[in-house]
């Protein structure tokens, strides 16, 4: 070996010896002891003695909570931090936040489910609950367990627990509440369409192909993409409309009406509006963003949202033109023979439940309990969540923080229906979607594209 | 010893070949195995046997025939414009012009740009409110919505590809127009050939298999198109924009019927290897494999 050979071997050894050490020491700093804890307790009394006590040695245990990426993840881990800090050493408990792509959630939760791996205690399961149920545990027992669980879900609107139950045990616990509503300019609009023949004048009236003088483009926008929430925000338009939605054990009714005159005028709703171009032309490629950046951008004078546009719409920063001119209603309807007016809203709700292959169910379930909480919910709401807890909303702090609370409290008290908790529920929006489209875009007829969505539903429900 | 020798080989072969037999064989066994079965997430752990139900009832289905003719008149419309176009601007530059490299780099840049990034922006570049494209053509006086029916989706996806892929077939055929023999070229000249007839008599000729080579490999790319359409056009309106790919991540991931996404699958891997087959065989007819 040559004088320069053996200084590079030299070198290279000296690299990777001087590499693995400092990986080491990196590693070493970095690893967070879990084991016990002695926490010790200073009282000053009254005598000018300092009385030292010791609590006993503790063991911790981490729980996995996985959540919904986005605002709402924003907001629980706000409250997990507080949790971390006041509530850990003493219960035991610590809380680590887990969260995978907005897009890929769903697909990693189930194969984390499917594969009966404890990776997860908790995990965000979206609503498909009825789907999941099998992989979920059933928490009835604990909510019973009085020493597990001193609290009352009372505070919760009954449909939001409702949705988290199938075959009547409850599988998880709501923490989001998204309903539709009918988002217009109030300054152009004073009092809300309240009627569905209303709501066709109004947004004729916005258009300037038939109104020149309007000063908007557009009445009305759709969201047309072909997607299934996109088929959710239909859905309440169609049982404003007197038709039959799809809510818990309603579901074949739901197929067998989706025929029905109802029905029809619904879509044909939306039909006239792209045809007519009361709907922005490219509105067929349109969901939550591009229908939110159309109002935002003052084209257009309704539409119908999930309430979750409402806080960016009223963002004096992100809605410059219109955050002072939006204005909420329920979904209008069709006037009933005792002369009121049928309002309807989608619901559903966002929630979590505990991994029935977590090795930490009972200390999970002791982190839900106080999810459960008003000051957990309260603090959850103030972040960017939306509880749908009925002491929450009543606060004067939560209505503060969220000014659209005092609005949507009719709305989800007196209008909304659950979406269903079908195990399929995800096949019957995209189907539904999938055909409706075709008719809004006018490649198909309405009673044509009713009747294929109801065929092709009528084989999954079979 | 030489036995030995000659049996070494596969040894030394075997760290890297076992993993990959396991990363493609154990998912096609896998395949077979979902695709023989009625398998979704709440049957997951006890499917029903059902034998070639899925098969059929793929073949039966409308839409999903209805996806691969979208997509193979997809790939048929895409594939020849961009070699035209990408072998067009290789000889425009295979000459010394200024700032030639600066202009190859900046032309390259698409293909540095994830497919699904790009479909965003080009969302956002053609929406009619905040896109850019429709904000000059309004300014030139031309009012044209890019996503208002299945035509106008249609041309928009093509825009697309044609401009994320065309640098893809322009770098090849650069590549080969650089790497073609001065003495032909010299000869012509010599002959008083023009420019026309060299490109149709030399060029053309000698970049031939490169450019048979390059139209297989952008047609079965351009057939594995999922991200435009799922971004751009959800596969609507309706289902009119819906691709094979597509249609099967429905059927798996949002249907959650696993056995069904499973033999669709294997279909379209049937459908391709025959296509394959076929380009294999003109691509052996002029000699180049």
């Amino acid at each position: 070996m040559t004088k320069k050979s053996r200084r590079e071997v030299l070198g290279a050894a000296a690299g990777f010896i001087g590499g693995l050490a400092v990986g080491a020491a990196a590693g070493w700093l970095a690893k967070t002891p879990e084991t016990t804890l002695p926490i010790t307790v200073t009282r000053t009394v009254v005598q000018p003695t300092t009385i030292e006590r010791t609590i006993g040695l503790r063991e911790q245990v981490t729980v996995k909570v996985n959540w919904w990426p986005g605002p709402e993840s924003d907001a629980i881990a706000k409250v997990l931090d507080r949790w971390n800090k006041y509530m850990a050493n003493e219960s035991g408990i610590k809380s680590e936040l887990v969260l995978f792509g907005r897009d890929a959630h769903v697909d990693k939760i189930t194969s984390i489910l499917l594969a009966g791996s404890p990776e997860l205690d908790i995990v965000f399961e979206f609503y498909l609950v009825g789907k999941l149920a099998q992989y979920l545990e059933p928490l009835d027992q604990y909510f019973a367990d009085e020493s597990l669980y001193p609290y009352t879900l009372a505070d919760y609107f009954p449909a939001a627990i409702d949705a988290f139950k199938v075959d009547g045990k409850i599988y998880g616990v709501p923490t989001d509440v998204s309903v539709h509503v009918l988002i217009y300019r109030k300054d152009l609009i004073p009092q809300p369409p309240k009627t569905l023949e209303e709501l066709v004048g109004l947004a004729r009236k916005f258009t300037k192909k038939y109104n020149s003088e309007s000063p908007t483009d557009y009445g009305f926008i759709v969201s047309g993409k072909t997607l299934l929430f996109n088929a959710m925000l239909w859905e309440s338009v169609l049982a404003s409309a007197g038709g039959t939605p799809f809510e818990p054990g309603k579901e074949t009714k739901a197929v067998e009406d989706l025929t029905s005159p109802a029905a029809k005028r619904a879509l044909q709703i939306y039909a006239d509006f792209m045809k007519d171009e009361i709907s922005p032309p490219d509105s067929i490629t349109y969901e939550y963003g591009e229908a939110n950046a159309a109002f935002q951008a003052g084209r257009a004078a309704m539409y119908v949202q999930w309430n979750a546009a409402i806080g960016e719409l009223r963002d004096r920063e992100r809605s410059p033109r219109v955050w002072d001119k939006v204005g909420i209603a329920p979904i209008p309807g069709i006037q009933l023979t005792d002369g009121t007016i049928l309002h309807r809203s989608h619901s559903h709700y966002l929630g979590y439940s505990i991994n029935r292959a977590s090795q930490h169910k009972k200390e999970a379930f002791k982190l839900l309990a106080y999810l459960t909480t008003t000051r957990a919910m309260l603090d959850y709401l103030k972040f960017g969540g939306f509880p749908p807890m009925r002491s929450v909303f009543y606060m004067p702090e939560a209505q503060q923080a969220r000014t659209e609370i005092p609005e949507l409290i009719p709305i989800l008290d007196k209008y909304a229906y659950a979406m269903t908790n079908h195990p399929e529920v995800f096949t019957i929006y995209d189907i539904l979607a999938k055909h409706i489209s075709a008719a809004w875009s006018g490649q198909t007829s309405v009673d044509d594209a009713l009747k294929a969505a109801q065929e092709e539903l009528r084989t999954i429900l079979k | 010893m030489r036995g030995s020798k000659g049996r070494i080989k596969y040894f030394l072969i075997l760290p890297s070949l076992l993993p990959l037999l396991f990363l493609t064989l154990y998912p096609t066994i896998f395949a077979y195995y979902l695709s023989i079965h009625k398998i979704t997430i709440r049957t997951f752990h006890n499917p029903e046997f059902t034998g070639v139900t899925n098969f059929i009832n793929v073949a039966v289905n409308y839409q999903f025939w209805y996806s691969v003719g979208f997509t193979a008149l997809y790939s048929a419309i895409v594939t020849p414009i961009e070699i035209a176009l990408g072998l067009l601007l290789a000889i425009l530059l295979n000459r010394e012009i200024y700032g030639r490299r600066i202009i190859i780099t900046l032309m390259l840049t698409p293909l540095a740009i994830a497919p699904s990034l790009m479909a965003i922006m080009m969302k956002l570049m053609f929406n009619e409110f905040v896109g850019l494209v429709p904000y000059i053509l309004r300014y030139i006086g031309v009012n044209h919505n890019f996503f208002r029916d299945f035509n106008s989706s249609f041309i928009t996806l093509i825009i697309t590809d044609i401009l994320q892929w065309t640098p893809f077939v322009f770098i090849i055929a650069y590549s080969g127009l650089q790497a073609l023999p001065r003495e032909p070229y010299e000869a012509a000249l010599i002959d008083g050939a023009d420019s026309k007839r060299i490109f149709r008599h030399i060029t053309l000729p000698l970049l031939k298999p490169l450019l048979l080579l390059v139209s297989v490999l952008r047609f079965m790319d351009a057939y594995k198109l999922f991200e435009y359409v799922h971004i751009m056009t959800g596969g609507g309106p309706g289902f009119s924009t819906t691709t094979s790919t597509l249609f099967t991540y429905r059927v798996g991931f949002i249907h959650g019927d696993f056995g069904l996404a499973a033999a669709t699958t294997l279909f379209l891997f049937y459908i391709t290897m025959v296509s394959a087959t076929i380009g294999l065989r003109i691509l052996n007819k002029v000699r180049i494999i």
